[in-house]
């Protein structure tokens, strides 16, 4: 199906738009939408779709967040619409609206088109949730009279594209003995290095024998690890897709198996998926009726990636682990030296302990499988010409199991267990989630000479019940033998089942009318009614109208012949988000025991204050567009300014603890966003060679315009202490704000002259006294240094062809965002705590970076400050492919009608300055307040791939 | 017509699946709500157990916390971790400090779960309704009293608030903070039993009176505290154990002297890990409690022992025998001893204090200053070695700092005395007057942000 040269050919003016509850001509739309069809699906050597979207869309940032085999993305449009109440777009898949979870195991190769709804015209006929935009996802329909089958098939292989420089063995020995010194001399001004270290008064001015060993070597072959390539390897995946489509007069289907495997590039993850798919449309006379199905089934091994070394996490702890240690013992057995050898042997070095990050990523389960069966099916009748009545019962029920297993041969991290065995903890997760939706749509549509009408009304419902579940069990150390909650003791604090549900009800109309398709105007309303609000809230309104006008059709340039269309869009409309908790409006009380003195009783504690004023976060957009194509598709330009307010912001802000509570849900503030969008195309074709270019670049510019009564600033803790975030008004939402590091003190001279810590000494950061009161103070002194929305971003594409040689190359960009590298607070504190990065070799006297010393006592790195911030710009050559589709007169004898063969490369290059793997970061990727912070991640692949795609 | 009727069918369907509100109406399972909830006796049993529960949160802060302030702990170096108390061992700390938010978050939190028990029992017809209201009072006394000695006046809630409500709350006057715990306690103090019943770590209408008095001493009304120190002494299921060891044997839990304590019990997983242990037996190298701090004691003091002996669990694990138990068996990182926030050898000191503070006599004082000396092996003092009040003041201090050492009573007792400015300059630390409250937590005031309303301490004002 999938065909790259297509793309070239064609100069397809009048595609058909899925626009929310119908379709319209592209001609016709007067919001702004984007479109991606089938063919920028095809082939992506990725588990979820969406990365497929990256660089194509002007709006649509597409984060890639991890590596991880079975993918890591997440999808903003248009910037942040809103501080708490979650910026994910909402999904439709086939009519049907799904929260993310749904499309887990959605087959790329399965989808026709999808469409962005961008702004709030286009997304207010989704009412209360299409404030972060809506994606519309249509699968594949059988399309061909003749019953066509198809093939696709790849083999990949990748590799972590970039590896963290870390120290080596002689080099991390020479800066824990640095830093010992550092310490001691600090402590004891009159010591000198010499002094020995039995005499020192601290464990941790001390040097253990292990660490003088390779001060002393000669040889240079004492152990020295790299435990990253200890975890990474070559990952191969492979990918099979199958069809059957066709549509006869009365019945279309479409009928699709795919199978994925990959292998994720850190040892003991990867991810195995197996789906089906089978589209049935009908018709009879003036009835339509069709059934959309599609179970799935994935299981992911998983690997603790992201979560920091305290928490099994295998990459923070191949980069913390000192390389003195080895990987394995002599005899095969995991080496658990870097568990806290240098806390226990001797004298207490005070090295931080780590878990061996190789057992960790191939001795834990992980095993989570997800079960999906999504469908839907409708019945339509149309009882005069254009008036047609449509029922669809959709939904979808989703399952994941999760088990656990931590063996008894891991130890638990810190060196009073060092290398002895742990209790074994097995944990098993169940949760469903059972999700089903009733539409009601009365649609006319009607064309009377130069008067085109298309009315709808809507009446639905929807309902969404989940429950979850956990049982934990620690078993007996030392006894592996069963790696399930049999038998072991059951963890009662941790273990639960819990039920709960949400409802939708919602009506909406929209009417559309087009006189001559040169005048257009579109206008709707639509209502929500949902339980996570209370009675008097619980309704919500949300009109928009658009209107459009095709310049290019007004007498005065029907002779400009250069011009092939040229059309004004202008639309207003209003949206809402309800994308917060269940039961946020409810006073609740939470239940726990306590033993008072006579044996374990009861205790219900008040949790939540009653909130019944909260309400709807609303979403007023406005949006200008213009679109030409020029020269029969030599020139394409589409022009978007909008601007949109969210009021009522749905703040889970900080309250006064005189409350009780430390934060709450209240709608307080607005804010606003301003975004220019360019997309450029040009195609054309010379005899055998065409070429398709296309660019967009996207800008937007958020800002905070109140903050309730006070306008009082929120403050937010990054991940570590120490760290903070600003929301303040007249600035970007979830701005860092830190101290100014400004250097290091390189004399006594510049040390007298500056303000600075009572414990600062020469070879310690000098941090700016920001209010300049000549105190250097942690609260006074922060400022607003830069937050993690880009000034711009930007994506373009390449696609030749010659013959039957197709050649593409897709580049994603981000300009002039910064990134909180909070990972820098292990890996380059100069305490030499743990193994660090190659940069600390220029500290203090050899460079530019803070002296060795054990114990921060100048705020080095305890003083979470700029030092910390990175420009986290970038421009990723993000797919390579080049394909030769055979000649159809080879293929014809042998019965196939096309067979095309690729080699591909993923991920290729990322040019950036940024030291952390990967500048798409987000450690809590779903709180605005926070964003931009890297505290750990899988690494993002490099990949190769070869495939074949036929049709029979 | 069989089209027809699926049609119908549809409509009807949809139609059915929203009808009215009780379609809206959706609950979480794992949560009470308020609407079905404080009805019979056991709700609110069970919502004054919250209290209670609420009193472990940070305890942390008793048990070592404020000791680092006082001379009982020393942290000699800060590491990345480790600022927050660093800072305040070394009068340095800022408004930003995280373990002052953490205490100021629970223990508001702690008068939250108190209000909103009494909010709802207000007309309610439950037969231990008194004993209820008295421990609800009580506990937010203690809470109030604590934060009022920590960061001095503080805003008051007596319902529960909203977080709109709650930040236009202005700090308190001295006067209506004493007025709040004087009133509250009496009254606790009459609706409170004499014993706390089965679950004996429930108050009982003696620590009402005691920490009443407590709260007379520290708003300097001695002779008000002498009053209810007699009146806890009137209950006589309460008083002195024949040693301090014994009040601290895990094979006493609960004593005669115990009037409010954290209860802790290892068997049924309520347990916790050992405190006050070290990696090593070697006394030059344990720093906590400090060498200054052991100082205080005369050798022959049998207290001394419990702070400065150690039994050995394993290698690198030295248990302090003032808070020793064994490992239970089943949950076997547990241990179980209580923490005792009030007990009766503070009635006793407190009430040789409200007797020298009011002017009585210092003989009739140093007979009850007396009575934990000789329990601890030390010799009776006489007018003779105490000839002044300033002389008594001092006495008074060393033997609290002896008897409640490590009980979270040391920075307070010095602070209630008026002798931690000089005692910790002598210690060579740089304090004076504003030192001896803490400040407010900046993110209180940044949330409030309304000087008038919440202001900041002298001092530590940005």
């Amino acid at each position: 199906m999938a065909n790259v040269t297509l793309k070239a050919e064609a100069i397809a003016m009048d595609d058909i738009v899925v626009v929310g509850y119908g379709v319209q001509n592209k001609r016709d739309v007067t919001t702004s939408i984007a479109s991606i069809k089938s063919e920028d699906f095809a082939n992506m050597p990725t588990s979820d779709f969406r990365d497929a979207m990256a660089a194509k869309m002007p709006g649509v940032q597409v984060l890639q967040l991890g590596g991880q085999p079975d993918g890591n993305v997440t999808i903003r449009i248009r910037g942040i619409q809103s501080a708490t109440a979650g910026n994910d777009p909402l999904y439709v898949i086939d009519g049907v609206p799904c929260d993310a979870r749904a499309f887990a195991n959605l087959e790329s190769n399965d989808i026709e088109s999808l469409e962005v709804l961008k702004d709030a015209s286009a997304a207010a006929i989704y009412g209360s949730r299409g404030s972060c935009g809506v994606v519309l996802i249509t699968t594949k329909r059988g399309q061909s009279e003749r019953p066509v089958v198809s093939y696709d098939g790849q083999f990949s292989v990748s590799n972590v594209a970039k590896k963290i420089e870390m120290l080596d063995a002689y080099e991390f020995a020479q800066i824990v003995k640095e830093a010992r010194d550092g310490a001691y001399l600090f402590n004891v001004p009159t010591g000198s290095i010499d002094d020995p270290y039995e005499d020192r008064p601290q464990t941790y001015h001390r040097v253990d024998p292990l660490i003088t060993a390779y001060l002393q070597d000669k040889t240079g072959t004492l152990t020295d690890t790299d435990w990253q390539d200890a975890i990474f390897r070559s990952a191969y995946s492979t990918k099979h897709s199958v069809s059957v489509s066709g549509r006869t007069n009365t019945l279309g289907y479409y009928i699709g198996g795919n199978y994925l495997y990959r292998e994720g590039t850190i040892i003991g993850s990867d991810f195995e998926r197996y789906s089906l798919r089978a589209n049935i449309d009908g018709k009879r006379n003036r009835l339509k009726y069709g059934v959309s199905f599609s179970p799935s089934y994935s299981k992911t091994n998983y690997i603790a990636s992201d979560t920091q070394y305290g928490n099994d996490g295998v990459i923070a702890s191949a980069l913390m682990a000192p390389p003195v240690f080895p990987v394995y013992n002599d005899d095969g057995s995991y080496n658990w030296d870097m568990n806290g050898f240098l806390r226990i042997n001797t004298w207490d070095t005070q090295v931080n302990e780590v878990l061996n990050p190789v057992a960790l990523a191939l001795e834990i389960d992980d095993v989570r499988e997800k079960i999906n069966v999504l469908g839907n099916a409708y019945v339509a009748y149309e009882f005069v010409k254009g008036l047609e009545y449509k029922f669809t019962a959709g939904g979808d029920y989703y399952s994941y199991i999760r088990n656990y297993y931590r063996p008894s041969y891991i130890p638990l991290r810190g060196n009073k267990y060092y290398d002895s065995l742990s209790d074994p903890k097995a944990q098993n997760n169940m949760n469903s989630y059972f999700h089903w939706t009733l539409s009601n749509q009365l649609s006319y549509n009607r064309t009377f000479g130069d008067h085109s009408i298309n009315a709808i009304a809507v009446y639905e419902a929807e309902k969404q019940s989940i429950q979850t579940s956990q049982i934990v069990g620690i078993g007996t150390a030392g006894d592996d033998k069963i790696r399930t909650t049999k038998d072991k003791t059951i963890d009662l604090d941790n273990t639960y089942n819990n039920k709960y549900a949400y409802t939708f009800a919602s009506w909406l109309v929209r009417a559309q009318y087009s006189y001559k398709g040169r005048y257009m105007i579109s206008a709707s309303i639509r209502g929500d009614g949902s339980s996570r609000f209370a009675p008097n809230t619980r309704w919500g309104y949300f009109p928009a109208v658009s209107v459009g006008w095709r310049i290019s059709d007004e007498s005065f340039l029907r002779n400009a012949r250069w011009i092939d269309d040229l059309k004004f869009r202008a639309s207003v409309g209003q949206t809402g988000n309800a994308q917060i908790g269940n039961s946020e409006y409810l006073a609740l009380y939470g239940t726990s025991t306590i033993d008072l003195g006579n044996g374990i009783s009861s205790v219900v504690y008040p949790s939540q204050i009653a909130n019944n004023d909260l309400g709807w976060e609303k979403n007023t957009q406005y949006n200008l567009g213009l679109d030409f194509n020029l020269w029969k598709g030599a020139l394409g330009l589409n022009v978007d300014y909008y601007y949109s307010k969210t009021t009522n912001m749905l703040f889970d802000v900080p309250v006064s603890s005189v409350s009780g509570l430390t934060s709450s849900n209240v709608n307080i503030g607005s804010m606003q966003n301003t975004g220019v969008e360019l997309a450029l195309t040009s195609r054309r074709s010379f005899g055998d060679f065409s070429y398709a270019l296309a660019a967009n670049w996207s800008l937007n510019r958020n800002k905070v315009l109140s903050l309730g009564d006070e306008n009082a600033d929120i403050i937010k803790e990054s991940s570590y202490a120490g760290g903070y975030y600003i929301t303040r008004v007249g600035q970007p939402v979830g701005c860092y704000y830190l101290m100014v590091q400004d250097g290091i003190f390189h004399n006594q001279e510049e040390l007298d002259s500056y303000p600075h810590f009572d414990t600062t000494t020469v070879g310690d950061f000098r941090f700016v006294d920001a209010n300049g009161n000549g105190i250097l103070e942690k609260d006074a002194d922060r400022v607003i240094v830069g937050n993690y929305m880009p000034d711009f971003y930007y994506g373009f594409s390449v696609n030749l062809s010659y013959k039957g040689f197709d050649l593409a190359a897709n580049f994603q960009g981000v300009y002039g965002n910064e990134i909180l590298n909070l990972e820098r607070r292990y890996l380059l504190n100069m305490e030499a705590s743990s193994n660090m990065m190659k940069e600390s070799l220029q500290r203090y006297p050899y460079g530019n970076l803070n002296r060795a010393t054990r114990k921060s006592s100048g705020n080095n790195g305890a003083c979470t400050s700029t030092f910390h911030i990175e420009d986290g710009s970038y421009l990723r050559l993000q797919n390579l492919s080049l394909g030769y589709t055979f000649p159809d007169r080879w293929t014809h004898k042998a019965g196939i009608s096309k067979l095309r063969i690729y080699i591909q490369g993923t991920n290729l290059f990322t040019w950036t300055e940024y030291s952390g793997y990967n500048p798409e970061v987000s450690n809590h990727a779903s709180d605005a307040l926070r964003p931009g912070e890297d505290y750990c991640s899988y690494p993002l692949s490099r990949t190769f791939s070869v495939g074949i795609n036929f049709n029979l | 017509m069989k089209l027809k009727s699926i049609i119908t069918a549809g409509i009807l369907i949809a139609g059915m699946s929203s009808c009215g509100e009780a379609f809206f109406e959706q609950y979480p399972s794992n949560n009470i709500t308020e609407g079905n909830y404080y009805q019979t006796d056991d709700d609110f049993n069970q919502g004054v157990a919250s209290c209670y529960d609420k009193l472990k949160t940070q305890m942390a802060f008793h048990l070592s916390e404020i000791g680092y302030r006082s001379d009982e702990n020393i942290l000699e170096s800060m590491a990345v971790s480790t600022q927050d108390r660093y800072d305040i061992d070394n009068f340095a700390e800022t408004p930003s400090n995280g373990i002052l938010s953490d205490i100021w978050n629970a223990w508001y939190n702690g008068i939250y779960r108190c209000n909103d028990v009494l909010d709802h029992m207000a007309g309610a017809n439950i037969a231990n309704y008194d004993k209820y209201r008295g421990e609800c009072l009580f506990l937010r006394s203690w809470w109030y009293f604590n934060l009022y000695r920590v960061f001095g006046v503080v805003p008051i809630a007596r319902t529960v608030v909203t977080p709109a409500d709650a930040k236009l709350i202005p700090r308190c006057t001295d006067e209506e903070m004493y007025t709040l715990l004087t009133e509250d306690l009496a009254e606790a103090a009459r609706l409170l039993p004499p014993t706390p019943g089965a679950e004996k770590a429930r108050v009982a209408n003696i620590a009402a009176y005691t920490l009443l008095a407590k709260v007379y001493l520290t708003f300097g009304k001695p002779a008000e505290a002498k009053v209810a120190l007699e009146e806890a002494m009137k209950n006589t299921a309460y008083g002195l154990e024949s040693s301090t060891a014994k009040v601290f044997d895990v094979n006493n839990k609960m004593n005669k002297e115990i009037i409010f304590a954290l209860y802790y019990n290892k068997t049924n997983d309520n347990g916790h890990g050992y405190w006050y242990s070290t990696n090593t037996n070697v006394m030059a190298d344990i720093r906590n409690p400090t060498p200054e701090f052991k100082a205080i004691y005369e050798e022959k003091d049998n207290r001394l022992a419990l702070i400065n002996t150690y039994t050995k669990i394993s290698s690198n694990l030295y248990a302090m025998t003032k808070w020793y138990d064994t490992y239970d068996a089943t949950y076997t990182t547990q241990v179980g001893n209580d923490f005792p926030h009030l007990r009766y050898a503070d009635v006793v000191l407190m009430y040789a204090e409200a007797l020298a503070e009011s002017g009585d006599g210092l003989g009739d004082a140093l007979t009850w200053l007396n009575k934990t000396r000789t329990r601890a092996g030390l010799d009776e003092l006489t007018t003779d070695d105490v000839p002044d009040l300033a002389t008594f003041r001092q006495e008074l201090a060393n033997e609290r700092g002896r008897e409640f050492a490590l009980e979270g009573h040391r920075w307070f007792d010095l602070v209630r005395l008026g002798l931690a400015i000089d005692h910790f300059r002598k210690m060579g630390y740089s304090l004076d007057a504003h030192n001896l409250i803490f400040p407010i937590p900046q993110n209180q005031i940044e949330i409030v942000n309304n000087s008038s309303i919440l202001w900041q301490n002298p001092g530590f004002e940005q």
